[in-house]
């Protein structure tokens, strides 16, 4: 059996037609595995800088990411981390600073990326300062969780792993809560 | 609560309850006036708990969310108690289904008074239910299970809101899914109970067992011809598939030739280079306008084809050709006659390819806008199709109006010929679902009025008139309905709820000897938005027609300051939107000359909303806003061309709801979030200075009224001398605010008046005046005023004055 | 000299929301669980009279019919204006409730500017009715 990993070039062509077809099936399957799970060993995240530290997004949750100008509209009794409301695909959805939700301080600005993050029925845009390289984390290697209780999966590499499920839901819960308390 | 014995024993009256009712029966008729309030004492035995008092004031919604979880609570614990003995009995007339039906009452009215809509809809399920077992409609076991269930579904939304702090739907959700399942059906509409009243009352209804025909829903029936001309409008627009097609074919064939013939004009260029290397030594004399005229006419064709298609042309400029010049003749040269030769051929096939171009482009033109053509017809077929199926889920007023005809007959039973039912505008077509949504919240108006008109009125000769209008302008219905008799305003409110989630406004009219009309606007469609499009700071935000029932402006001076709600001529009560919404409310120089307001559509006194410019009128889609987003009084959003989202807002609901905000002290912070500030505490409620303001102007005294409330005085108001004398000597007042010019006793008069009397000293007397002048001054002066301010008087000056004189007071 | 509303209502929740609401709206309020803590509270002696009494129909001991009645036999009450609070469909409980001397309803579930505005509108000072 071939190994997984890629080969060099030179490889390719010294290995036989049938060991090379079976190579290329096999490459195949793996690509349409990856597209097709959901939980995986391997998730592909986005690292965000942010003023508290690094933290990883699953690309999975991303719908887009958008770059500045961002229009936004305000909207009344909204949660002093939330910029207001603004269109995406004929959708009106909410614009949060997600630096200083997590934190209480911030470094983003208007000029800062917009990610359009989504679970289940919830879509809610996040402004970022800006978005570092796509990183490959391996799950069996992330620690536990301390800080940021229920917003984080975990650690990996020093960075935080963003719960999605669980940072929508309690955005969203906020931002209604504020409404009917003022 | 020590009431919780036994639950199903509390509707019993104890001894003790006996005596209370007695007591009660023996009071005497007090001589004296009734005590006020101050002197409200405890009962002198608290066996019971004593009854709250004023301290609720102070609670904010966490706690009343931790007291409705500590009641609800024990109302579920009670539930199941009552469940336990129902099961034990395995009867109907069980103390417990007489407990339970108290309970869920209770517990669905708690609940939807504090916003936990899931658990007040179990609850109503739950009665439901009850009344369905009542009735036989289920089996007892059947209905056993289904109310455990619903307990349990109570328990589990009780728990996410003590867990999370909202209320989870899914309990609900699983338990209408389960009584879908057994075919319990918590929706039926119930029969009229049986009223066990006196006779006279018994004549009027009939006895459980009719239906109100009107109760089930009936399905309007679909309007044949509307259909037809749908199906027949989008044939049409389907047939433009092919000539659609064939026109954008048509299209791609004229630039493929047009590139084709660009080729072979690009093609051509090298060969020209070497050729005029060499010519160029013999004609260098060529007229250099016929060169460039070629050269120009050949980059221009070349450009002009470019602009058409787009299609971007490798570098032309490099085409510098020196082609010869046709009709010139040249000098003949032996040695040249080949090369002559070829040039002229070159020259031949240089001005094919260019004629091929021009060709090419004229055709690529042609086909483009013949491709135009169609998909403009298209646009417009289309447009027919939208309104025919927009016509479609019209339904003619007169399908409701049929319905309250006959609840109104049935309700009138015998007394039919007595109430006259009139209608107009029955052809009117209202979209569908807009009248399903207004019709069961018109047809309890309806039954009401019609129930308690003819029951009061008995014996009476009089008839009972009631007129419905329905009439539609543009995208605008209106309807009206007026009632002989007066419309209690408690009927009304769940009427007003409908119609403001329908986008709309209503208003009542009294029209005191004749009755009262009631007015009803709302848009015709829930998904088009048609409304005026306003700036509020630099935000656009969309009021739909239906809200607006005039425009106003008002010219001023740029470079004036303007305070936010500072009145605008003929407009007492106006409110600026963005301090409405809670936008930051920036006090700036004015740099506009116009100020514009919109006057409401709304009950009583006139509202007006002024906003920094109308920009328009705007139809554009509008799609509901995520239930976290919602706002009180904003409910979808519209987007519009560059991507902005425009805010729609009701704001009949808006105002509605400022106005019962009055009494708190409001803040806005720079970042756009309400604050409350707490209302004066009571201790502070003998400090609130009593200011008079005497003006035979209603506007003046409005504005200066409302100005001084809102700083805290307690305020009153006079229209001439003879009521401020009088109010003079009923109020121990602080401050007078003075006119000169009024009926019955002018200013002056009053002044002199005061100083005769001496009775109030410690009155500060400000003038508040037209007149200007130095002499009048002079002789307020002498005649005893403390402070003199002439009309138009800025707010803060008279804030300013009022607050120096008042602070000399406390020594 | 602000109005008093006298509320009549089983539920806690009820009764402290209604409160909080009426006190922002400037009128003074007291409330009670059932009929007879109220007519026990009416007994003393220099209990203020209120102008408007906001009653539920599902109470305890006592339904509200019968405390409206109890409280239209006495004069002293011959001004308070009583408002019940009835279902969504309930035509024959407010027929019922306007045959004891009840002159206006509140559905239930209601929101609070609804009740608001109900009692703005028989307590205002220039009410007519």
């Amino acid at each position: 059996m071939l190994p997984l990993q890629s080969l060099p070039a030179y490889s390719l062509e010294q290995i036989s037609d049938e060991e090379f077809w079976d190579y290329a099936r096999e490459r195949a399957n793996v690509v349409s595995r990856d597209s097709s799970r959901a939980e995986d060993d391997q998730d592909q995240y986005l690292e965000l800088k942010l003023s508290s530290g690094s933290c990883l997004f699953p690309l999975n949750a991303i719908l887009e990411v958008v770059p500045p100008p961002h229009r936004l509209a305000r909207l009344p009794v909204i949660p002093t981390w939330m910029h207001g409301v603004a269109a995406w695909r004929g959708e009106t959805i909410a614009v949060i600073d997600l630096d200083l939700y997590l934190s209480d301080t911030s470094i983003s600005s208007l000029d800062g990326i917009l990610l359009v993050a989504n679970h289940a029925e919830l879509t809610v845009g996040l402004l970022v300062p800006g978005i570092g390289p796509i990183i490959t984390v391996q799950l069996e290697q992330m620690l536990p969780s301390t800080t940021q209780a229920g917003m984080a999966k975990g650690i990996y590499a020093g960075a935080s792993v963003l719960d999605i499920p669980a940072l929508l839901a309690g955005i969203v819960q906020q931002i209604e809560r504020a409404a009917l308390y003022g | 609560m020590d009431d919780e014995k036994q639950p199903f024993q509390q509707n019993e009256l104890t001894p003790e309850d006996l005596e209370v009712l007695r007591a009660f029966h023996m009071l005497e008729e007090p001589a004296s006036d009734t005590p006020t309030l101050q002197e409200v004492s405890q009962p002198a035995s608290p066996s019971h708990q004593p009854y709250e008092t004023q301290s609720a004031a102070t609670m904010t919604d966490e706690d009343m969310l931790v007291f409705f979880t500590t009641e609800a609570d024990e109302d579920i614990t009670s539930m199941r108690l009552a469940l336990q003995q129902l099961e034990q009995d395995e009867r109907l007339d069980s103390p417990g289904l007489v407990a339970l039906k108290r309970i869920t009452h209770k517990m669905a009215g708690t609940a939807a008074a504090i916003g936990c809509d899931s658990m007040s809809t179990i609850a109503r399920h739950m009665e439901a239910i009850i009344k369905l077992l009542e009735g036989g409609a289920i089996v007892f076991l059947t209905g056993l299970i289904a109310l455990t269930h619903a307990v349990q579904a109570l328990e589990l939304t009780l728990e996410s809101i003590a867990t999370h702090g909202y209320e989870s739907k899914n309990p609900l959700l699983e338990l209408e899914e389960e009584y879908m399942a057994v075919n319990i059906d918590v929706h039926a509409k119930s029969t009229p109970e049986h009223l066990l009243l006196e006779d006279t009352a018994d004549a009027l209804f009939h006895t459980a067992s009719q239906h109100m025909p009107g109760t089930y829903r009936n399905l309007p029936p679909v309007n044949l011809r509307h259909l037809h001309q749908l199906v027949l409008h989008t044939e049409k627009l389907i047939e433009l598939h092919t000539p659609l097609g064939n026109a954008q074919k048509q299209v791609e064939t004229a630039l493929y030739e047009l590139h084709a013939a660009q080729a072979r004009l690009r093609r051509l260029e090298p060969l020209l280079s070497t050729l005029s290397v060499s010519l160029n030594t013999t004609s260098n004399t060529m007229a250099a306008n016929t060169v460039h005229a070629s050269s120009s006419l050949v980059a221009r064709i070349l450009q002009g084809a470019v602009k058409r298609t787009g299609h971007i042309h490798q570098p032309e400029s490099a085409l510098r050709p020196q082609p010869l010049p046709v009709r010139e003749t040249v000098l003949w040269d032996e040695m040249e006659i080949d090369r002559f030769a070829e040039a002229n051929v070159l020259a031949h096939s240089f001005t094919e390819a260019i004629a091929d171009v021009a060709t090419a482009t004229s055709q690529l033109h042609l086909a483009f806008e013949q491709l135009n053509a169609i998909i403009t017809r298209q646009v417009d077929q289309a447009n027919i199709v939208r309104s025919n199926a927009h016509l479609l889920s019209s339904t003619p007023f007169s399908v409701l109006l049929t319905r309250l005809q006959q609840s109104i007959e049935l309700i009138a039973g015998k007394q039919k010929g007595r109430v006259q039912f009139e209608v107009s505008g029955e052809t009117t077509e209202i979209d569908q679902d807009i009248l399903e949504t207004l019709t069961p919240p018109l047809l309890e108006l309806v039954q009401s009025s019609t129930a308690e008109g003819l029951f009061f009125t008995q014996g009476d000769e009089q008839r009972l008139r009631i007129w419905l209008n329905a009439h539609a302008i543009s995208n605008e219905v209106s309807i009206e309905i007026g009632s002989s008799l007066p419309i209690s305003p408690g009927a009304i409110a769940g009427l007003r709820e409908t119609v403001y989630e329908l986008y709309g406004s209503i208003s009542l009219q009294d029209q005191y000897l004749e009755g009262m009309v009631l007015h009803l606007h709302f848009p015709r469609s829930q998904r088009i938005i048609q409304g005026l499009l306003v700036q509020v700071r630099d935000q656009g935000i969309v009021v739909p027609f239906s809200q607006v029932k005039r425009i106003y402006y008002q010219k001023q001076k740029p470079g004036q300051a303007y305070p936010q709600d500072e009145p605008f001529a003929d407009l007492p009560g106006i409110y600026h939107l963005s301090s409405l919404l809670g936008f930051s409310s920036v006090n700036k120089l004015a740099a506009k000359t116009l100020r514009t307001a919109l006057l409401l559509q709304v009950d009583g006194p006139q509202v007006a909303i002024e906003v920094d410019e109308v920009k328009g009128e705007v139809e554009l889609v509008m799609k509901p806003l995520a239930t976290h987003l919602r706002r009180p009084g904003i409910a979808a959003t519209a987007i519009d061309g560059s991507g902005n989202v425009l805010l729609v807002v009701n704001l009949p609901e808006i105002v509605q709801l400022k106005q019962a905000q009055r009494h708190d002290g409001e803040i806005v912070t720079g970042t756009g979030m309400l604050h409350h500030e707490i209302a004066l505490p009571e201790h502070t409620a003998k400090l609130r200075q009593k200011i008079l303001i005497a003006d035979d102007s209603v506007y003046i005294r409005r504005s200066v009224s409302h100005t001084l409330s809102r700083e805290g005085y307690d305020v009153l108001e006079a229209e001439d001398g003879i009521q401020t004398l009088e109010q003079l000597s009923k109020e121990a007042l602080d401050l007078l605010l003075l006119d000169i010019e009024m009926p019955n006793l002018n200013g002056y008069d009053v002044l002199k008046i005061i100083r005769a009397q001496q009775r109030f000293p410690g009155l500060k007397i400000v003038l508040l005046t037209s007149r200007s002048s130095e002499k009048h001054k002079q002789r307020a002066r002498e005649l005893g005023a403390h402070a003199y301010l002439t009309k138009p008087c800025p707010q803060d000056l008279l804030l300013e004055t009022i607050r120096s004189l008042l602070v000399k007071d406390e020594v | 000299m602000s109005k008093l509303v006298m509320i009549i209502d089983d539920s806690l929740t009820v009764r402290k929301i209604m409160e909080t609401s009426l006190k922002r709206e400037g009128f003074a309020s007291v409330s009670y669980p059932d009929g007879i803590e109220a007519l026990r509270a009416l007994n003393e002696h220099r209990h203020p009279v209120p102008d408007l009494v906001i009653l539920d129909i599902g109470l305890p001991k006592m339904d509200g019919y019968e405390v409206a009645r109890h409280l239209k036999t006495k004069q002293q009450f011959g001004n308070t204006t009583i408002v019940m609070l009835s279902k969504r469909d309930g035509v024959i409980d407010r027929l019922k409730g306007r045959l004891v001397g009840a002159k206006d309803y509140i559905t239930k579930p209601f929101r609070t500017q609804d009740v608001m505005s109900v009692v703005h509108a028989h307590l205002s000072s220039h009410s007519i009715s």
